[in-house]
């Protein structure tokens, strides 16, 4: 019961894109079309779970003065493996991530999850909170880059389902849209859970 | 390229918070003062110079002729933690006074994204870049960013006093915000060629 809490926590409750508001800059930079978004979506996982796994092995190791430089450290070690990879893998993929999987070094709910979960707990509620919280991080990327892509390139899985003459709504494959069709989903969230909670 | 070029599309054009989407955390929700939001740049800046200083040599004389490119994120990451330590460890033994006012940001700017993302953004595009253009790329791309706080600065005081629907208050409202500004923003993309 403990661990199916721990794992569905991050899915909607406390889901870390909309609820909580961390890792704003892969969110808005990433989701241009929903593959982009589930490759980095996949990425952070990997990054979380493992970094976490490592971290709570050693949490009694590793010195308190200086653990955010060992937790940055680790993390970065596997950020460096997520990238060697996806290159290798999805080289595509990774060309239009760009610098945004180094930038998972230093994405928020990496940071907040080793300093809040994994420096305290044992490895399996480790696992699952960062499981669930990755999924989370992943779905709410999928909602806002199929939202993206839709409006604004007419494409689904670069499947596109408009005619060629179609114009669609290009500002939201822009930077301008990334930031619009956010605020929308944070403010949508917050109504209807305000309304379940009444 | 030449330096005029490099600045203005540093600043205006590929504007690192507009169109980039670093270090946007800082900019939402909190409403801070004009000083306190030139003191936050500035102390990017500062930190920005300096480690891109040291990773120029470090790429140009170590990682380039080993091969080991890929080892880069590691070493900026642990290099920016580095220096901000040994400016806030200076900090805490000259002035006491001065210390007091800048303490707060360092915590903030090291896990931030503008740092490690000006720096990534600074080996990755412009590799051909000599030592002078690297630096002025990093001194252009923050006052950039230091722009665009500044302005938020401004709205946010103003968000204050107008009348949202309740879901909007806060952070949606500032990202919309954000949103219109960088539209603008993107008037200015044809200027250079």
């Amino acid at each position: 019961m403990g661990e199916l809490q721990n794992f569905s926590k991050g899915i909607l409750k406390e889901n870390p894109v909309f609820i909580m508001v961390l890792g704003i800059c892969p969110a808005l930079a990433v989701t241009t079309s929903l593959i982009n978004a589930i490759g980095m979506g996949i990425a952070t996982t990997f990054v979380l779970i493992f970094s976490n796994l490592v971290i709570s092995v050693m949490k009694n190791l590793i010195p308190d003065k200086i653990r955010t430089i060992i937790f940055v450290f680790i993390t970065a070690v596997f950020v460096t493996i997520a990238d060697l990879l996806m290159k290798s893998i999805f080289p595509e993929i990774n060309k239009a991530l760009g610098i945004y999987i180094p930038l998972i070094v230093v994405n928020s709910i990496i940071l907040s999850r080793t300093e809040i979960l994994a420096n305290k707990n044992k490895i399996i509620p480790t696992f699952f909170d960062s499981l669930g919280m990755g999924i989370g991080f992943t779905l709410a990327l999928m909602i806002m880059g199929s939202i993206r892509e839709i409006l604004g390139n007419g494409s689904i899985c670069n499947y596109v389902f408009v005619g060629e003459n179609t114009r669609t709504i290009l500002v939201f494959i822009l930077p301008p849209g990334a930031f619009i069709v956010y605020a929308y989903m944070i403010a949508l969230l917050k109504k209807s859970l305000n309304n379940n909670a009444q | 390229m030449d330096l005029f070029k490099i600045i203005f599309l540093a600043i205006f054009v590929n504007n690192v918070a507009l169109t980039q989407f670093l270090g946007i955390r800082t900019m939402l929700g909190e409403s801070n003062n004009i000083a306190s939001s030139l003191r936050m740049g500035g102390i990017i800046m500062f930190l920005l110079i300096l480690v891109n200083f040291v990773n120029y040599f470090i790429l140009k004389y170590f990682l380039i002729p080993l091969q080991i490119q890929f080892f880069q994120l590691i070493i900026f990451i642990l290099l920016i933690i580095l220096i901000s330590q040994i400016i806030e460890f200076l900090f805490r033994k000259t002035n006491s006074k001065l210390f007091k006012k800048f303490t707060d940001y360092f915590s903030k700017i090291t896990t931030s994204s503008i740092v490690l993302g000006v720096c990534l953004l600074t080996f990755k595009n412009n590799i051909a870049f000599n030592l002078i253009q690297n630096l002025i790329y990093t001194i252009s791309a923050t006052a950039g960013y230091t722009l665009v706080l500044l302005v938020m600065t401004g709205i946010t005081d103003h968000l204050e006093l107008t009348r949202t629907p309740e879901g909007m208050k806060g952070i949606p409202i500032s990202l919309i915000t954000i949103g219109l500004l960088s539209l603008a923003f993107m008037g200015l993309t044809g200027i250079i060629k």
